[in-house]
């Protein structure tokens, strides 16, 4: 460090405790210079970072029920404490600091109370120890919230060193080579003397928020959106002027923060703001602002998502048996604890296991203090994985919690080359215990792939038998993907499926719209005794036993057959000849039959195109444009369930008081171009007549569709 | 009391939906029905040197007329068996309304020709449950290796109407392989619960076994007592013990097994037997008759 600034800064030291004396957290104190805040950067690496045991606290998740505190190298409860915690707690020093009854009370690990003072109300932010003292914060409420009180004691005995009342709102405490870092009021940084408490330096941010602070080994470090190490250069109080890691940004499950928000207390026993999140950890050994491992990891509830720091890249998922309670980043890879005690210890290259124990209590909630040092022998025989294994195994499972991770676990696997990837993505799509909205993702990832249609072909090979146990392929998917991959050898299947009554009828122009893509011949025969046998098949049949007709199909599925059926009738047209053009003819003179396949018998014999998607199909457009189904070429599925969102309150109240609430609605309805809404259907039906006008109601964006039929998934948890 | 045969369907079935569609049809099947009713089944049909039909309309057929289309079936239906049965076929594979599909696979049943068998085919297809279940009782009615295949096959539809009707269909023509396909289903449905009843597929399935099957088979059947529900199992019992060419023996190893059972359920079907064979009297009449007295 160069000498003249030094002396510079010592000099404004000396001006601020003689001369210009302000109160800590003056609104009027200056920003300090680079000098001041190199030198408190200084003053903590030359500190001797004490290194802690390695500690759980497990908290019921009836926090009611108290907490227990453990090794975790061994798992073994040190002790146990039956207090009613009123806040998350904290480990600090060895002590566990938590708040119960109007006090603030410290506990050894062997669950004895060390120390206590009044909490006068406020709610425990956090604590940290050095040095034979510790600091805590009260407040709580938010950023808003501008009360709150800085309490520096003896460790040891608990005596007061110095309380400060403040019109702020506070973030969580650091305390590391005599000063105490404390973020306030969104914006501020004040660097305190821990002995008297007067304010040594400041940091203002001019362009981010400051919602904590973190020391790691000889660092101190800031950051709320970003995260920040304290030295000279960070002075300029601006991200571009400060040397600083942002992660990239990603559409997480849960869309986690950066960092949680250290101006808000968290609950005890469990709080879903830990159970989403972003976990991390500075590496202060490497140059200038990393995290070790170069990654980071998104929590979300039992998935944790390993992401690289840089580029925001997976690189590998995990999927806990329990809720992830407890996850802390040491040099040996990610430690996590679930709820049901479990702790393992994962391998930071590729996520499997290499030490596992479990612990001998349990609790909603783990608050963990790890020395970035721990390490303990490999005890499992877990072998390697690869990534796509592990995203395999995350995006399944049927805990409908998961879906959203799911969701980005399939995500991730669409993105990933090869035919293996594809094969795994089939056999998520063939698990029937799968999410509609789920198969949903996975079916539209699936259907741009062109490497691994073997896996595609090996589904559809198989049909449904109620005696062997088979269920349908997802036939339809996987029509738009082989058809999308050019695979002519799908058409003999595909055509198997188009005649099975086990398909499901929304299956059935998915798979008319494939055989047009692959352009087979020997489908056109196929396709035109398709068409023959449904051209006419509307109304009721009376049953074999006798008595009055019974219309056995419901208006939606009549609707997506007729969909099917005159696409069929535009691909008989296309790719036949005078038979077919006479089986066209007879199609149009029948009365009976309906508006869709009319209109597309009519369209073929005055060879207009069949429609615009197909016509831009044939102009060499993206096969995604073909139109499948109507929702396909007209609105996305996401506008659909952002317009209808807007009335879900209204539609939940449906279900008010019904004896038995389903998962989920399903409406089915038809909307034009104009984003109208008419014919709307509801399963389970008894929710139809109070949820149809709701729906109806409803204002789609505007499409380029004539008419297209929508299904929105209405899940009705709360 | 409950007839535990009640539910199966009698040999000179009469397609009495027909008879609503249209009453010239009716008459027609009415007179087809009177005339199979007197006779046995039909031994199976040869396929050989078979003309299919077109899936084009029969001549002057205008399929868009439902009521002239049915009254072209019934009058099919009463002239020359072959002919109807390949105009109606053409009929049914050119595309119709599902009510005239439903009467025209009810007069292919009865005309029971090979020329229908690529409409019934077609149909054992179809999207609407209510016309598989037609297409497999005219299916039954041709008997041919290639319709058994296809019967078989229903039996794991996804429409449980529709895997009844096929094994009920099966207690009538079921050969070797489709035994082996009936105790497939009966197995699959025995263990899934629903009461004393079962599934429709487990009765239906368990009454064909026992219509259909060898000695083995009734064996086998004994050892789902008290494994499967009693009523899919009396069916099957019921149905064996009416068959005359089933032996002596196996028919009174039923009635023992039930014997020991000793069930009110066990009772109530063994008195059945008793009064139902009181004029024929056999060992094994005579052990229900004594069973029967012995349980309380």
């Amino acid at each position: 460090m160069k000498r003249a600034p030094r002396l510079a800064a010592l000099s404004l030291l000396l001006a601020s405790c003689g001369g210009v004396q302000r109160p800590s957290f003056s609104l009027s104190t200056p920003a300090s210079g680079g000098d001041a805040l190199a030198a408190v950067a200084d003053r903590v690496r030359a500190a001797h970072a004490e290194d802690s045991a390695p500690l759980a606290v497990a908290v019921d998740e009836d926090p009611a029920r108290g907490f227990a505190v453990l090794d975790v190298r061994t798992g073994a409860v040190l002790g146990r404490v039956s207090a009613v915690l009123a806040g998350r707690p904290y480990i600090a020093g060895g002590l566990v600091i938590g708040r119960v009854a109007g006090s603030v009370v410290a506990w050894t690990p062997e669950g004895a109370e060390r120390w206590r003072f009044a909490d006068h109300g406020l709610e425990l932010l956090g604590a940290s120890a050095d040095g034979g003292l510790v600091a805590v914060v009260l407040g709580g409420g938010g950023v808003t919230r501008r009360r709150g009180e800085l309490h520096v004691r003896n460790l040891d005995d608990g005596a007061s060193v110095f309380v400060q009342t403040v019109s702020h709102a506070l973030g969580a405490p650091v305390i590391a080579g005599g000063s105490v870092f404390l973020p306030w009021d969104g914006q501020n940084l004040s660097v305190l003397d821990a002995r008297s408490g007067a304010e040594t330096a400041r940091l203002r941010s001019r362009d981010d928020v400051l919602g904590f602070a973190r020391r790691e080994g000889d660092a101190v470090y800031y950051g709320a959106r970003s995260l920040s190490r304290l030295g000279a250069a960070s002075a300029a109080g601006t991200l571009d002027g400060t040397p600083h890691y942002r992660p990239p940004a990603a559409e997480l499950p849960g869309s986690p923060a950066f960092a949680l928000d250290g101006y808000t207390a968290l609950r005890a026993g469990l709080d879903a703001r830990e159970r989403v999140r972003l976990v991390w950890r500075p590496d202060p050994h490497a140059a200038g602002v990393a995290v070790l491992h170069g990654l980071v990891f998104a929590v979300f509830h039992r998935d944790v998502f390993a992401l690289d720091a840089a580029s925001g890249a997976l690189r590998w998922a995990w999927v806990s048996a329990g809720d992830v309670a407890g996850l802390e980043v040491v040099s040996s890879g990610l430690l996590a604890v679930d709820d049901h005690g479990a702790a393992t210890l994962l391998a930071p290259a590729d996520g499997h296991a290499v030490w596992r124990t479990r612990m001998a209590s349990q609790g909603g909630q783990v608050v963990l203090q790890v020395p970035s040092s721990f390490a303990p022998a490999r005890n499992t025989d877990d072998g390697p994985r690869t990534a796509l294994e592990s995203l395999l195994e995350a995006a399944g499972g049927s805990d409908a919690r998961l879906v959203p991770a799911q969701r980005f676990a399939v995500h991730e696997l669409a993105a990933m080359p090869g035919a293996a990837t594809t094969g795994a993505l089939v056999s998520i799509l063939t698990r029937h215990t799968l999410a509609p909205e789920l198969r949903a993702a996975v079916g539209e990832a699936l259907a741009t792939r062109t490497e691994g249609t073997d896996a595609m072909l090996e589904a559809l090979e198989h049909h449904a038998d109620y005696v062997r146990g088979i269920e349908a392929p997802p036939s339809g998917y996987l029509a738009r993907a082989l058809a999308h991959a050019h695979e002519r050898r799908a058409a003999a299947m595909l055509v198997s499926h188009l005649f099975d009554p086990a398909t499901a009828v929304a299956d059935l122009a998915p798979i008319v719209a494939a055989l047009r893509e692959l352009e087979d011949p020997t489908s056109l025969s196929a396709l035109a005794d398709f068409v023959r046998l449904y051209h006419a098949d509307v109304g009721g049949v009376p049953p074999a036993e006798g008595g009055d007709a019974v219309i056995e199909r419901e208006q939606t599925d009549q609707a997506l057959l007729d969909t099917a059926v005159a696409q069929a009738v535009e691909v008989v047209a296309r790719m036949g000849g005078a038979p077919e053009q006479a089986l066209l003819d007879r199609v149009l003179r029948n009365p009976v039959v309906g508006p869709d396949v009319r209109a597309a018998a009519n369209r073929a014999r005055e060879g207009a195109p069949p429609d615009p998607q197909a016509a831009a199909a044939d102009a060499g457009a993206a096969p995604t444009d073909m139109s499948f189904e109507a929702t396909q070429h007209g609105l996305s599925g996401e506008q659909i369930e952002t317009a209808m969102s807007a009335r879900r309150a209204e539609v939940l109240e449906c279900l008010r008081g019904a004896p038995s609430r389903p998962a989920q609605l399903r409406v089915v309805f038809r909307y034009d171009g104009e984003g109208a809404v008419t014919r709307v259907s509801v399963l389970p039906e008894v929710f139809e007549a109070c949820v149809a006008p709701i729906v109806g109601a409803v204002q789609l964006p505007a499409s380029d569709v004539s008419r297209a039929l929508g299904t929105w998934i209405c899940a009705t948890a709360q | 009391m409950t007839t535990f045969a009640g539910r199966a369907r009698a040999p000179g079935f009469v397609y009495p939906s027909a008879m609503r569609i249209a009453g010239v049809l009716a008459a027609a099947a009415m007179v087809q029905a009177g005339a199979l009713r007197a006779q046995p089944l039909r031994p199976g049909v040869s396929t050989t040197a078979m003309v299919h039909p077109s899936p084009e309309p029969p001549p002057e057929w205008d399929l868009g007329n439902s009521a002239d289309t049915l009254a072209r079936i019934a009058r099919a239906a009463t002239g020359d068996p072959r002919r109807g049965a390949l105009e109606i076929s053409s009929a049914l594979l050119a595309g119709v309304e599902p009510q005239v599909a439903a009467a025209g696979l009810d007069a292919l049943g009865v005309l029971a020709r090979p020329e229908s068998a690529d409409a019934i085919l077609r149909f054992l297809d179809h999207r609407r449950a209510s016309l598989r279940r037609r297409a497999l009782i005219a299916a039954a009615r041709l008997r041919t290796p290639a319709m058994l295949r296809a019967i078989e096959q229903r039996l794991g539809d996804p429409d449980a109407d529709v895997r009844a009707e096929a094994a009920r269909t099966l207690a009538d023509v079921a050969d070797g392989p489709a035994v082996r396909a009936l105790w497939a289903a009966f197995e699959h449905d025995a263990g899934t619960g629903l009461g004393s009843e079962g599934s429709s597929l487990l009765q239906e399935s368990a009454h064909a076994l026992g219509a259909r099957g060898t000695v083995e088979d009734m064996d086998h059947l004994l050892t789902f007592l008290r494994r499967a529900p009693f009523g899919a199992l009396a069916r099957a019992f019921d149905a064996a013990l009416r068959r005359p060419d089933l032996p002596d023996a196996p028919k009174l190893r039923i009635v023992q097994a039930l014997a020991g059972l000793a069930t009110p359920q066990a009772r109530e079907l063994l008195q059945q037997i008793a009064d139902e064979r009181r004029a024929r009297p056999t060992p094994y009449v005579e052990a229900a008759r004594a069973a029967v007295a012995r349980i309380q």
